[in-house]
């Protein structure tokens, strides 16, 4: 259980975030949406336990953030962000095995890594150099090698800052139904996505982030119905009847005029 | 995960072939049987009179101190050449890069230049100069550090650029020295700068060498912390690695193995960055071997070095930083040139 109270957090005298209050369920799946700049990521980094709040308290597992111990907390939540530093030619399964760090060594730990991989689809690329990948495969590695952190954990949080940004559409879909696998397995997950459309499609709920206050939260069908989005990101959001149980969602621009088409 | 210890045995064994063929080779030969027998007489296996009175004290005082001497400072160079390519994320990084060595050698000139000038310059003797060099090595760190250190958190750009501006100013404080050095001072300062194992002996290696050696071990345990740092900084933080306080850590450790080094042998390049350069080629990038690594064939390499630095041009003898340089620079060039092609080194 991940728990927001009135959260601020000011970065270079700035406030990027100003009293947000979130609550993410072991099992539920919550996409942070919002223009660039609304303070998605620093709500991630805030959760993460990286940054020092300068309001409110964030509690994990009932617990104050601050109380608990930096290897601990690696024990029980991954954190997936959008860097990327190694520039060593590391093969892939040492960068997934990276994982295991916090935990202690155990005989399981290849069975976890390769477990991992097959969720994000790497396992084909265990025995490459990382530094040989393409952009989306490093990314799919790094999904691989949060997954492994967690690999044994009962309710571990996952925190994912634009897992799918450079990714295929095939594997923006399997990335985020790996994700939704996860919540379904009890973890708390929390993912960073400008794609409506997946966050619809996956979430179990969204919640939405302007100026870095929280907007409005609720369904993707309750978000999309209340005009949250249309409201943050100007444009138009609406909901495309079908058959199907997920939500689909049509994004169109507010003016519909001269740039709208040719007609 | 894969085998780490075939490796690192196979390299122990070729560091023990190594130190024992410098016990043996030199102006006096001396044969590896005669070298047992002097060894068995100094365990107290055998008779004295079973081995010469000569061979005996230049294995004993002469070579023994010597070659642990070398083994040990290449070892601490190796080890802390590669612990600072990790923290920089930069195969690159060198001791001589964040101002450690020259800032010890200027310290060590300070020493031998204003020797009479120095209160209690007289009762430390001999040990005047290493004592400066290692003090020299800490200061400038703790300046490097000081600049780098923004509200609790080293800024590692920051530390190297303090380091490059440091290590300027130490070599312009170094020139000023010899230009006011005397005849016998300059050939000090020539041998600080160049380096050399020539001055070992029992008596400040028995002080020198296990803080060598503890520092050694210290940082070849570092390898797992340190693969993660090479995620990045948060990333590392975020699998449960106390950023600040490895960096702290590994960084004192470094200046104290260097400052330790250079104390005795004076200051030697290019074994940090060749060293765990040459490894990386083969063993690949995973610190958990490379450090280890590295300590074993830095020890083995600067052995090598002063073999080939007394017996080329025998009876004299080259400054081993002489022959660092001089394989260590062409191998640097090669590497980069190689690398063009294939990226091992890094983007």
């Amino acid at each position: 259980m991940i728990e927001l109270e009135a959260v601020s957090v000011e970065l270079g005298g700035r406030l990027v975030l100003r009293e947000l209050s979130l609550r993410v369920a072991p099992g539920e799946l919550l996409a942070l949406v919002g223009p660039n700049g609304a303070g998605k990521s620093t709500a991630l980094a805030a959760i993460a336990g990286a940054l020092s709040t300068s309001g409110g308290e964030i509690r994990f597992h009932d617990r104050p953030l601050r109380a608990w111990d930096a290897e601990e907390l690696a024990r029980a939540r991954a954190v997936m962000t959008q860097s990327e530093f190694l520039t060593f030619a590391f093969l892939v399964r040492d960068v997934v095995a990276m994982g295991r760090h916090p935990h202690p060594p155990s005989d399981a730990d290849e069975e976890t890594v390769d477990a991992a991989a097959r969720e994000a689809r790497v396992s084909h690329l265990l025995d490459r150099r990382y530094t040989a990948l393409s952009g989306g495969e490093r990314q799919r590695v790094r999904f691989a090698r949060v997954l492994t952190q967690l690999g044994g954990v009962e309710q571990g949080a996952l925190l994912l800052d634009e897992p799918t940004a450079s990714l295929d559409p095939a594997e923006q879909h399997a990335c985020m139904a790996a994700a939704r696998r996860q919540a379904r397995a009890g973890r708390a997950v929390v993912v960073v996505l400008h794609d409506l459309g997946l966050a619809a499609r996956y979430a179990d709920r969204m919640a939405v982030l302007d100026d870095g206050r929280l907007l409005g939260e609720g369904t993707p069908r309750e978000v999309v119905g209340q005009g949250i989005l249309d409201e943050a990101f100007d444009v138009q959001v609406r909901l495309v009847p079908h058959e199907g149980p997920h939500p689909t969602v049509l994004v169109e621009p507010r003016a519909a005029g001269e740039d709208s088409g040719r007609a | 995960m894969r085998a780490r210890r075939p490796w690192l045995l196979a390299l122990g064994i070729v560091l023990g072939l190594t130190l024992v063929t410098a016990l043996g080779v030199g102006p006096r030969s001396i044969s590896p049987a005669q070298l047992m027998r002097v060894i068995g007489v100094e365990l107290g296996l055998q008779p004295p009179e079973s081995v010469s009175r000569v061979d005996r004290v230049v294995i004993t005082q002469l070579r023994a101190p010597r070659a642990i001497l070398g083994a040990l400072v290449g070892a601490v160079l190796a080890v802390a050449g590669a612990s600072l390519q990790g923290l920089f994320r930069n195969p690159l990084a060198d001791p001589g890069l964040i101002g450690v060595t020259t800032g010890a050698a200027a310290a060590a000139a300070t020493g031998i230049v204003f020797a009479g000038l120095i209160p209690f310059g007289a009762q430390l003797g001999p040990y005047l100069v290493p004592v400066f060099a290692f003090v020299g090595a800490l200061l400038t760190t703790l300046t490097v550090a000081a600049i780098a250190r923004q509200d609790g958190h080293t800024r590692t750009a920051t530390l190297l650029l303090a380091g490059i501006a440091l290590a300027a100013l130490a070599g312009a404080l170094i020139g000023l020295l010899v230009y006011l050095s005397d005849d016998q001072q300059l050939r000090d300062l020539q041998f600080w700068m160049m380096g050399s194992l020539g001055g070992a002996e029992w008596r400040s290696l028995a002080i020198v060498g296990p803080i060598l050696l503890l520092l050694c071990i210290l940082l070849s345990r570092g390898g797992a912390d340190l693969n993660c740092i090479l995620l990045g900084e948060r990333e590392a933080q975020y699998l449960g690695v106390d950023v600040e306080r490895l960096k702290r850590r590994m960084i004192w450790c470094i200046a104290a193995g260097v400052g330790a080094a250079v104390s005795l042998a004076g200051s030697i390049g290019f074994v940090g960055l060749v060293v765990p350069h040459l490894l990386r080629l083969s063993l690949g990038p995973d610190h958990r071997l490379l450090l280890p690594a590295s300590a074993l064939l830095g020890g083995t390499l600067l052995l090598v070095a002063d073999l080939a630095a007394r017996t080329w041009a025998a009876p004299s003898e080259l400054p081993i930083g002489i022959m660092t340089s001089l394989v260590g620079g062409p191998f640097l060039l090669w590497l980069v040139v190689r690398d063009r092609s294939r990226g091992v080194i890094g983007d």
